[in-house]
């Protein structure tokens, strides 16, 4: 209970990355929850972003600056443990906290198979689709997940642009 | 061979989709809606193949909408349905009413 007075400060620089950081959105929702803000609220608002993995981010830029990754580490999982009502804190790791990204490969090959303008929303899609699946599953299922939906990608473009020119040629011969 | 007006089973589904949801239809909403309808998502795949497909027969439109973080910081392309594709959907279950007796969807203010 000592320590809890200095944390708030660190829970509340740490928002104050995120605000400095991330999009309109998440800007505005922090923002709201700054306007009323409790420790409780914030601490929620806190472990919300941390699952929707802004905050890791935010935490990553932190670090560059003058706050040890430890630091902010061990004020996380003592907000964690506060919701799950445990009382053993688990430090969380830096590995734990790392974002993962999509396989590199395959993405390299969802860059082949569409268009710059198609690629944008599809890669998004496919990438944020990734870190839900991830969420539920772990990133070694989800890291196969996507592989299977970039080999689905390549068989319905390819589908696509045969039934495209089969359909150019058909038109041609009327 | 089918002809350009006729909807595939997938494509009605996308656009009875986007019907029922005239607001903030993207990649990733779309899957997850004709994942609550259908009890099986589709595969991105197979998602944007369809959806490029309809755009070509004119049935729907899509312009971009911002970047998120989620995405990588890419932006998202939204979709909603063209006037003629709510009308297609019409014809569709119109013809599939008559055929196998099911109702056919009401496609208030298409």
């Amino acid at each position: 209970m000592a320590r809890r007075p200095s944390r708030e400060p660190l829970l509340n620089s740490v928002v104050d990355v995120i605000l400095k950081y991330h999009d309109s959105v998440e800007i505005e929702e922090t923002n709201l929850n700054r306007t009323h803000l409790s420790s409780r609220q914030l601490r929620a608002r806190v472990l919300h972003l941390r699952e929707q993995r802004y905050f890791v981010r935010g935490v990553r830029r932190f670090v560059q600056g003058s706050l040890e990754f430890d630091e902010v580490s061990n004020v996380l999982s003592e907000a964690e443990n506060e919701k799950l009502g445990s009382t053993c804190a688990a430090p969380v790791s830096a590995e734990a906290a790392e974002i993962s990204e999509p396989p590199r490969r395959a993405h390299q090959i969802l860059c082949l198979i569409y268009s710059p303008d198609r690629l944008e929303d599809v890669a998004g899609t496919m990438e944020e689709l990734f870190h839900k699946v991830e969420r539920r599953h772990g990133t070694a299922f989800a890291r196969l997940w996507y592989w299977c939906q970039v080999a689905g990608c390549l068989v319905g473009r390819t589908g696509f642009v045969l039934a495209s020119a089969s359909e150019l040629v058909g038109l041609k011969r009327t | 061979m089918p002809r350009r007006d006729e909807l595939g089973p997938f494509e009605l589904e996308i656009l009875e989709t986007l019907l029922r949801h005239p607001r903030d239809a993207y990649g990733v909403s779309l899957i997850e809606w004709i994942g609550e309808t259908t009890g099986r998502r589709p595969t991105v795949g197979a998602l944007y193949t369809t959806l490029e497909r309809l755009e070509r027969k004119g049935f729907v439109r899509s312009w971009w909408g911002e970047a998120t973080q989620v995405r990588g910081g890419r932006r998202k392309r939204l979709y909603a349905i063209d006037p003629s594709g709510a009308a297609a959907v019409r014809s569709m279950r119109a013809k599939r009413g008559t055929a196998v007796g099911l109702p056919g969807i009401i496609v208030a203010g298409a």
